[in-house]
């Protein structure tokens, strides 16, 4: 082994992925800037020098003379009229936040969730269309292709109205039986900012809860409540400029006590809202149709992923080069049908069928039990679960070779063909 | 880099700052996530790196030394959340479009993954100082001086990684030749 493959392969591996910033990174600095002073050195000795006590008391007299005078000197207009009554002058302590009149606020009902809760009026609120798939993001990171997974209710953040209040984001998603309150809140607001400034147990809609209090994530002021309720698992997050706490958590107090789940969870769909949607990173964009059940996984420039269920059964699309299961040919775990002809959008296409041993060994020597490699222009890999079949399909759109990868477990007995089949039957490329 | 950008960024322009982020988020990003292994807490640590940047810029003296600051500032970012890693996260991997042929490629794959799982047991400085170097492409003495150790200091770190990295690809490549020889 040579010092030159060593070198090639290192790096390749520190090379691999994409360094492209998630928008909404940069989106939460810049909004998080305009009310972070930056730090001025200023020439501040470090200690004072000691000074006998009768020239303290002499200083503090000729201050509090200066201070007096200064103020009587202020009041006194030199023309005109004697002065109004005196205004509110900025050292003057800020009165208690309170709550919001009654009247101020209106009842939401989730499109997606059900759930209820009054806000402000004036709130403009962008609907959730699928749920959480576990401990999936809340933000950042969340997939597209136009189906958000939260609630996200908005007052005055991220560019709106400067003056008006934060931001709250509403989710859920089913979770494993076992899940407890404490590990969903470490598995999520946790692992998002960190330990919390202050930690409480409250009630959300009579059920336990956490209150994780961070007076800075990502240098936004947080309250982050995690609640359990009817087999799912669910997040209360207000997110604001740093500067407003005391009017946040007397107002998201208020909000939250008139949060009421739906009736029951499970009635709750899982996916996005049927409908048609458009790629909006992945190219060539896609237009398709999808009923319940579905959801987005992924979106990448070069690849996106649709799941039905918990995402043993899925449908991916990646741009390609060359042959696409070139990489499965050699291994003796894949079963690899003929191809043959079809059509996909209108387009002639080639398919074929895989299906991955149940048995299939540990090819990467990691994570992933059986592995199907898609060669994309980013070398997407899409990574298959041993015991799957799979259908493969590959065809040229613009000139661009397009893998559309349809796995489900050997054996499933849903009707996951025939949906693929209507949204195989709904695509259109653009 | 653009030095009147800086420097306008310095004096509190924040329209100045919103371009300089969008100049050298992707390559502190690319840092994070090379250091930390996880894109998610990449993106963590890179918005608390440019805010400390944000707060701190006017206290950078030398407009030209920006760079070397940013990555001090990050790395350092780095450490403080590193106790929050997740233990792992699966994510797309990527293969060279060069290989001749299949086998090559699954080979590369569990390369990559023995060097994978080398790399996180290695510590947070020794793996700062290996991507600064071989990803950043920064010259040992200028790793050094961003991350404010010694020279030699710098040097130990990237023998010590390399070598933990070295020792992981040929144990991946015996365990081929092994699986090979089953084979023949």
């Amino acid at each position: 082994m040579s010092d030159r493959q060593f070198e090639r392969t290192v790096h390749d591996w520190l090379e691999d992925g994409s360094d492209r910033t998630p928008p909404t990174a940069i989106d939460a600095v810049l909004f998080a800037i305009r009310s972070t002073p930056q730090e001025r050195d200023l020439p501040i000795p470090r200690r004072f020098i000691q000074m006998p006590n009768y020239l303290r008391y002499a200083a503090a007299a000729i201050v509090l003379l200066v201070a007096v005078g200064g103020a009587i000197s202020l009041g006194r207009p030199s023309v005109g009229p004697p002065a109004a009554s005196p205004t509110l002058s900025a050292t003057t302590p800020a009165p208690p936040a309170t709550q919001l009149p009654a009247s101020a606020l209106v009842p939401f009902t989730s499109a997606q969730y059900g759930y209820t809760i009054s806000l402000p009026k004036g709130w403009g609120a962008q609907a959730a269309t699928r749920a959480l798939h576990g401990t999936e993001p809340l933000f950042g990171n969340d997939p597209q292709v136009g189906t958000p997974a939260g609630d996200s209710i908005m007052g005055g953040l991220f560019g709106q109205d400067a003056a008006a209040l934060g931001r709250l984001l509403i989710a859920g998603g089913a979770i494993p039986a076992g899940t407890t309150l404490e590990s969903w809140t470490a598995d999520t607001a946790l692992v998002k900012c960190g330990a919390p400034t202050t930690h409480a147990a409250i009630t959300i809609d009579g059920e336990a809860a956490t209150l994780s209090t961070y007076a800075s994530c990502a240098g936004l002021f947080m309250q982050w409540v995690t609640v359990l309720h009817g087999g799912w698992a669910w997040h209360i997050d207000w997110i604001n400029n740093p500067g407003s706490e005391g009017t946040d958590v007397v107002v998201f107090k208020q909000l939250l006590a008139t949060f009421r789940f739906a009736g029951s969870s499970a009635t709750i769909p899982r996916g996005p809202l049927s409908g048609t949607y458009t790629t909006t990173t992945f190219t060539p964009a896609v237009t398709f149709t999808v009923g319940a059940g579905w959801s987005n996984k992924l979106e990448l420039a070069d690849e996106f992923r649709l799941w039905m269920g918990d995402g043993a059964h899925q449908l991916a699309v990646a741009r390609v080069d060359g042959d696409p299961i070139r990489f499965a040919r050699p291994n003796p775990d894949f079963t690899i049908g003929t191809p043959f002809a079809t059509t996909v959008a209108g387009l002639p296409a080639q398919e074929v069928s895989l299906v991955l041993s149940p048995t299939a060994g540990n090819i990467s020597g990691g994570f992933a039990l059986g592995a199907f490699v898609v060669p994309g222009d980013r070398n997407a890999l899409v990574v298959q679960h041993a015991g799957s079949t799979s259908r493969v399909i590959w065809l040229q759109v613009a000139g661009q070779e397009v893998a559309i990868v349809i796995e489900r477990p050997t054996g499933d007995t849903t009707d996951f063909d025939q949906q693929v089949q209507a949204i195989l039957a709904s695509m259109s490329f653009n | 880099m653009d030095r009147d950008l800086i420097e306008r960024a310095r004096s509190g322009d924040q329209q100045a700052f919103a371009d300089l982020v969008h100049q050298v988020s992707d390559t502190l990003y690319g840092v994070a996530r090379r250091i930390l292994r996880d894109p998610g807490l990449a993106e963590d640590v890179l918005q608390n790196a440019l805010v400390t940047i944000w707060r701190k810029l006017p206290q950078l003296r030398e407009v030209d030394r920006f760079e070397g600051w940013a990555f001090r500032i990050l790395v350092t970012a780095c450490y403080a959340d590193a106790p929050r890693n997740r233990t792992w996260a699966a994510t797309i991997r990527v293969l060279p479009l060069d290989r001749p042929d299949a086998a090559d490629d699954f080979q590369s794959i569990s390369d990559r993954d023995e060097l994978e799982r080398a790399f996180r047991t290695l510590p947070l400085d020794q793996r700062a100082v290996f991507v600064l170097h071989h990803h950043v492409g920064l010259p040992l003495v200028a790793v050094a001086e961003a991350l404010g150790i010694p020279d030699g200091t710098a040097r130990s770190r990237l023998h010590y990684a390399t070598h933990a990295l070295r020792n992981a690809f040929e144990a991946a490549r015996a365990q081929q030749l092994q699986r090979e020889g089953r084979l023949a």
